[in-house]
């Protein structure tokens, strides 16, 4: 009985004991579950301070001349931005940051210290969170100034047997994903940068330049006039017309007469024809320039279009220059040149051959055709100017050669920051 | 009645009695402790799981700002492509989200020894003195209100991720 009693005593009130005595290990054991979350998030998140501190100092790296403590700050401000300093512990306010003696690369290490709660009532301590990140300042691709864009054209640019392009402050780039998108035989390629969606290749007969190394597998360039309309010619002035006739003066096109349908050729005539500036138009035909002593052709466009685009076609045997050059206003500025697309398929492919040289200022563009020189053509820029060529396929041979350079600003290369791990 | 008789309803009672005390203080334990814990708990987690998400929809921002630097001036359009690029991140969880928002501004700012930010902020044609680039930011604001289950936690537990980085 008296057993009975005490024991009813010491009973009362046991589980309210328990659940008192249970009660710092089950707030432990909960807070331990909702802290180890936490530590989990802010791990997290010091990773993503990690990576914007690395990407912050790396955009010191170009300058060259940041100090150690000058890239610790930046570090730090972008990993506070980017986290609002907030849920990722308590930061060491002293990353490690390790820059590449050649300025090339920027690593990071933030470590902080877990927020912690609950936790604590088991007595744990709260962990050190840690991560690292690098980053670097990569040589952005220069912009082509002569660019092949077909999209699957075996040696969509090629130079053989002597041929040459050069893209002095710009690049060369083929947007084929040919294996040879870019074939280099014998020839010369010197540019900013060279690059192909496909494979740069070069025959090994030896006697080639390349500088700098083609890259093989970059992103593709985009046409640079895809936006571009062209303009519509109005009623035809000329019918497959042949200015070749031997004439006292010279002939003079004008704007009040600037459509000519079918084929025309001008040249060989022993005059030196003048084109006024602004817009020719050559619906479904061949543009053909045969020894042609053009010197006055200033700010002009030569549009070959229509329905079924004929050919640009240039042919100088004689050592004089021929100058030209494009309009700077207008829905046709910069372009000298500008084979339209036809309605289905490619153009008929566009040539230069002879020994002269064509020194122009403005764009060569026939994005469903090709531009084939031979026989030492020279198609390079005027001095100062800038001049392009945007075509679907190119061949450079026999001597010939491009010389383009950018329009001013748009080809310097300039670095991009960019996360490397 | 016989004295066996009463002592063996006597233990009865008292044995009622006693397991009637222990019933009682473990429903009051079980209803003021346990289940506000229960539920507290998983109402943090709850909170946690879409923490996290909203981290990672933050993280797909910025992570798309860096791989499309673009130019200043194109980025009053891009804000709105990052935000889009979190929103799809947020949207891989489906429905789980509850009531996630993601918007984007720019900002664009002189600074001065290459990171530090000269207030007031300018525009992207702004040119900056000597000494002094044009740098653009972006800012991510991702928001999203957890509905708990309840006490001890509040009914809706409004979140917020928010980050701004340099994009140029």
């Amino acid at each position: 009985m008296r057993r009975s009693v005490m024991g009813l005593h010491h009973r009362r009130g046991a589980v309210a004991v328990m659940i008192a005595v249970m009660m710092p290990v089950v707030l432990g054991m909960a807070g331990l579950g909702v802290d180890l979350g936490l530590w989990q998030r802010e791990t997290v998140r010091l990773q993503l301070a990690a990576d914007a501190a690395a990407m912050g100092a790396a955009r010191l790296l170009p300058a060259q001349t940041a100090s150690a403590s000058t890239l610790q700050a930046a570090a730090l401000a972008e990993a506070n931005a980017v986290t609002g300093g907030a849920h990722i512990g308590t930061l060491n306010q002293q990353p490690t940051v390790t820059r590449a003696a050649n300025w090339s690369t920027v690593s990071v290490i933030l470590s902080s210290k877990a927020d912690s709660y609950l936790s604590q009532v088991l007595g744990i301590a709260a962990p050190t969170l840690s991560a690292g990140a690098t980053a670097g300042a990569i040589a952005k691709p220069a912009t082509a100034c002569v660019l092949a864009l077909s999209s699957t054209a075996a040696q969509a640019i090629a130079v053989n047997n002597m041929g040459s392009i050069t893209a002095t402050g710009c690049g060369i780039f083929s947007d084929s994903s040919s294996a040879t998108a870019i074939y280099l035989n014998s020839g010369k390629l010197i540019a900013q940068s060279i690059g192909a969606v496909g494979t740069v290749a070069e025959s090994n007969s030896g006697g080639n330049t390349m500088t700098p190394a083609g890259t093989s597998g970059a992103a593709a360039q985009a046409n640079p006039f895809a936006s571009l309309q062209a303009p519509t010619p109005g009623a035809c002035s000329y019918n497959n017309a042949s200015f070749t006739a031997w004439k006292a003066t010279a002939y003079q096109f004008t704007q009040s007469a600037n459509v000519f349908c079918g084929n025309t050729t001008i040249g060989g005539n022993s005059t030196t024809d003048t084109f006024q500036a602004g817009v020719y138009y050559v619906v479904n035909g061949n543009l053909t320039f045969s020894n042609a002593a053009v010197t006055q052709a200033q700010g002009v466009t030569f549009v070959l279009t229509g329905s079924s685009p004929g050919a640009f076609s240039w042919t100088n045997n004689s050592s004089t220059p021929a100058s030209m050059s494009a309009p700077t206003t207008g829905t046709t500025a910069g372009i000298l040149v500008w084979q339209t697309c036809p309605a289905s398929g490619s153009a008929p492919a566009n040539s230069m051959s002879g020994g002269s040289t064509m020194q122009v200022s403005g764009q060569f563009y026939a994005p469903c055709g090709a531009l084939n020189l031979s026989n030492n053509a020279q198609f390079t820029a005027a001095s100062g100017s800038a001049m392009g060529v945007v075509a679907s396929t190119l061949s450079v041979v026999g001597s010939a050669g491009i010389a383009a350079t950018p329009n001013t600003g748009s080809g310097s290369a300039s670095a991009q920051i960019v996360l490397l791990q | 009645m016989s004295a066996g008789t009463a002592r063996l309803l006597h233990r009865t009672r008292c044995g009622a009695q006693r397991r009637g005390t222990a019933s009682i203080e473990a429903a009051l334990g079980i209803a003021l402790v346990l289940i506000p814990l229960v539920l507290g708990v998983s109402g943090v987690g709850m909170a946690l799981m879409t923490a996290n998400r909203l981290d990672q929809a933050l993280q797909a921002a910025v992570f798309y700002a860096w791989a499309n630097p673009g130019t200043p001036a194109a980025w009053s359009a891009q804000g709105s492509s990052a935000a889009a690029a979190a929103g799809t991140a947020l949207a891989a969880y489906g429905a789980a989200t509850p009531a996630a928002t993601v918007t984007a501004s720019v900002a664009y700012y002189c600074v001065s020894g290459g990171y530090t930010q000269v207030p007031p902020a300018v525009t992207s044609t702004t040119t900056c003195p000597s000494g002094q680039s044009l740098a653009t930011y972006l800012t991510v604001t991702a928001t999203a209100s957890v509905i708990s289950l309840g006490a001890p936690l509040p009914a809706v537990i409004p979140l917020v991720v928010s980050g701004t980085v340099r994009v140029l």
